[in-house]
């Protein structure tokens, strides 16, 4: 047990990025946007669910960005982002056929062999789902090599929520159980209300053979975990992905470090038992 | 391995037969007097380059401490990673990696004292493992000559290298000057400095009497510094461990004013951040690198405005634990040299050693 820091065979690095571009832009909400890239070099980014790529845009910086499309779903790959400092915000600014750099795929993804068999509750809040849906759409792909699956996201208000067009697939498909609920609701509003926990009640699987995976800001996770420990859920079959301040990617500028781990190199995704070696984590 | 006697009159010629090769980077004493008199100093270049024997005289060998380490060749405080072109319509631009147009003049650097020599092989070890950095490794690998002085006495009130086991280094350079009387003995620790002393040969060899009285400066040094040993450095990764709720992070983090002067100073820092410049006309630019320190409010902050660690406690608890338990945990060595360059620029006197000090007490047993 306990998290492994990863050492790689010595290899040099590089700040440039690949140059890639954008294929489609899609509004989701009034502050995310979904950007189809596909590489210049047309090869494929070759990355895992739950990695990230730094968007890299000359004259205005880089940004980490979760990888939101599953890898199965080619060509090229998607990215959801939250119009919020000035990557990001240039970024909203570019439409399809505008070309922008891309750096990696970093970090480590979802531990989808460790799933392979298993139930899954696949827990997202706000903009938690963008990572957690190159996972989503990676395991009903993939859809035989797992159990019972549930997917509960939970937003703030209806406009908020994201990805509307998989919701409507995921809500009418009889391959996934998919649960949603808004924290504020308007008038009208037939769905859930409330944290993302009160949707727990129905969530009917066996916890012996349930992994858990979620994604979500800082805040949910102690109340998830605690949620999901109590329905019988074990501490290692449970699994988060972290967000931090990021600037290299290549474990050397020190911003992502929680206690002895760089978020870059052994994250973003962990399992929560690992985390009480890291009390800084959640 | 070859020693001899560099006398204080040879100290010139020494310089210049090292100035015909290299550019000559040595502590110099800075304009400025402190209040109370004293001076402070700091490594420069003293030649333009190899062949140029000017501003040789302004090195200072007898000196305390440097404001900062020798670092900054290695790792610039700023430094461009990528020049870029942009293009105005939408489209990404070119790029070039300045990483490939390194190519630092040979150097000497002269002076170092032994925790600095000790704070380049940490430097070494984070920036050449895993991913390795090739910006400091374009610096780093040049021609270098790394001539080392002995520290007779601690340096500070602030520096704790008696604890850190790092006033003598037995690796990491090529040269060691040690004072002795009117002039210095000079050992060679590396088959280029032992080149250099059979090379000068205007010195004296080191002769039975000098070698002596070096063998007795060498157990001098030994006894000075055991007498200051304040805490057990090998404990501290077990004794941070131990003490990582400790109230030691509050009450010695109440006072700090989170300004990252002791980032600034440190040896063993390396956190930077990366941010875009471009020119006034907006169609070139840099991609650059600055030094960053964890201490500054905004280091672990997201652009959703989380903080990761917004309390004083939480960052001083990361600063000192990365020295002595984060990166121990990773690369198996301390990486803290006990210069107390932070403690002396630290404004309200917090000092790691204080801190490894205090959780041994608490802790050690």
């Amino acid at each position: 047990m306990g998290i492994k820091l990863r050492h790689f065979e010595p290899s040099k690095v590089s700040y440039l990025s690949l140059p890639a571009r954008i294929e489609s832009v899609q509004k989701l909400t009034r502050a995310e946007t979904l950007y189809r890239i596909q590489l210049c070099d047309g090869r494929p980014l070759g990355h895992q669910p739950g990695q990230f790529v730094q968007v890299s845009l000359f004259g205005v910086g880089e940004a980490p960005i979760s990888i939101t499309s599953s890898p199965t779903q080619t060509p090229g790959f998607e990215l959801c982002v939250r119009r919020v400092g000035s990557v990001t915000g240039a970024l909203a600014r570019l439409s399809e056929g505008a070309t922008l750099g891309i750096r990696g795929p970093f970090g480590s993804g979802f531990p989808v062999q460790q799933l392979t068999g298993r139930n899954l509750v696949l827990v997202a809040g706000g903009l938690g789902l963008a990572p957690l849906r190159s996972l989503i759409n990676y395991v009903l792909d993939k859809r035989p090599d797992f159990g019972e699956v549930h997917v509960v996201y939970g937003t703030r208000s209806p406009d908020d929520i994201l990805f509307q067009r998989d919701i409507i697939s995921w809500s009418t498909s009889d391959i996934v159980r998919f649960h949603l609920t808004v924290d504020i609701a308007p008038v009208g509003w037939r769905g859930n209300v409330g944290v993302v926990t009160t949707l727990f009640p129905r969530l009917t699987v066996d916890p012996d053979n349930t992994s858990a995976v979620i994604v979500g800001p800082p805040v949910m996770y102690k109340f998830v975990v605690r949620e999901l420990l109590e329905m019988g859920v074990s501490a290692d079959q449970m699994f988060l992905s972290l967000e931090r301040r990021m600037k290299c990617g290549l474990g050397k500028c020190g911003h992502c470090q929680i206690n002895q781990v760089y978020v870059c190199q052994e994250g973003p995704c962990f399992c929560y038992a690992d985390l009480a070696d890291l009390p800084e984590a959640i | 391995m070859t020693n001899k006697f560099l006398a204080n009159q040879e100290i010139p010629s020494f310089l210049s037969a090292l100035a015909q090769e290299y550019q000559v980077i040595a502590p110099v004493r800075r304009s400025e007097v402190l209040p109370d008199g004293s001076s402070r100093y700091s490594f420069q270049p003293l030649n333009a380059g190899p062949g140029d024997a000017t501003g040789l005289s302004a090195a200072v060998l007898d000196y305390p401490i440097a404001l900062n380490d020798p670092k900054k060749f290695f790792f610039p405080a700023r430094e461009e990673l990528l020049r870029f072109q942009r293009d105005g319509s939408g489209q990404f631009g070119s790029a070039r990696d300045l990483s490939e147009t390194i190519a630092p003049p040979p150097r000497a650097l002269v002076g170092l004292h032994p925790c600095d020599v000790a704070a380049l092989e940490q430097l070494d070890l984070y920036f050449g493992s895993d991913r390795i950095d090739p910006y400091y490794q374009a610096r780093r690998s040049g021609r270098l000559l790394l001539v080392a002085v002995s520290c007779l006495s601690p340096c500070s009130e602030e520096c704790f290298c008696a604890s850190m086991k790092t006033y003598r280094v037995d690796s990491g350079y090529d040269l060691l000057l040690t004072r002795l009387g009117e002039g210095f003995a000079a050992t060679a620790a590396s088959e280029l400095g032992d080149q250099w002393l059979q090379r000068l040969t205007s010195l004296a060899p080191l002769d039975a009497d000098r070698e002596e009285l070096l063998t007795e400066v060498f157990s001098e040094i030994e006894e000075t510094f055991a007498a200051g040993v304040a805490f057990d450095a090998a404990a501290v990764p077990r004794n941070l461990a131990k003490g990582y709720r400790d109230p030691v992070w509050r009450e010695e983090a109440e006072r700090c004013l989170s300004c990252g002067s002791c980032n600034l100073v440190c040896p063993t820092c390396y956190c930077f951040d990366v941010f875009d410049e471009v020119d006034i006309a907006a169609t070139e630019g840099a991609r650059l690198r600055t030094w960053d320190g964890c201490m500054l409010k905004s280091f672990a902050e997201i652009a959703g405005g989380e903080n990761f660690r917004a309390a004083r406690e939480a960052r001083l608890r990361h600063r000192i634990n990365r020295k002595g338990s984060y990166l121990h945990q990773r690369y198996g060595r301390l990486f803290c040299v006990g210069c107390g360059r932070c403690a002396s620029a630290c404004l309200v006197d917090i000092s790691p050693a204080t801190i490894f000090r205090t959780l041994e007490e608490r802790y050690g047993h």
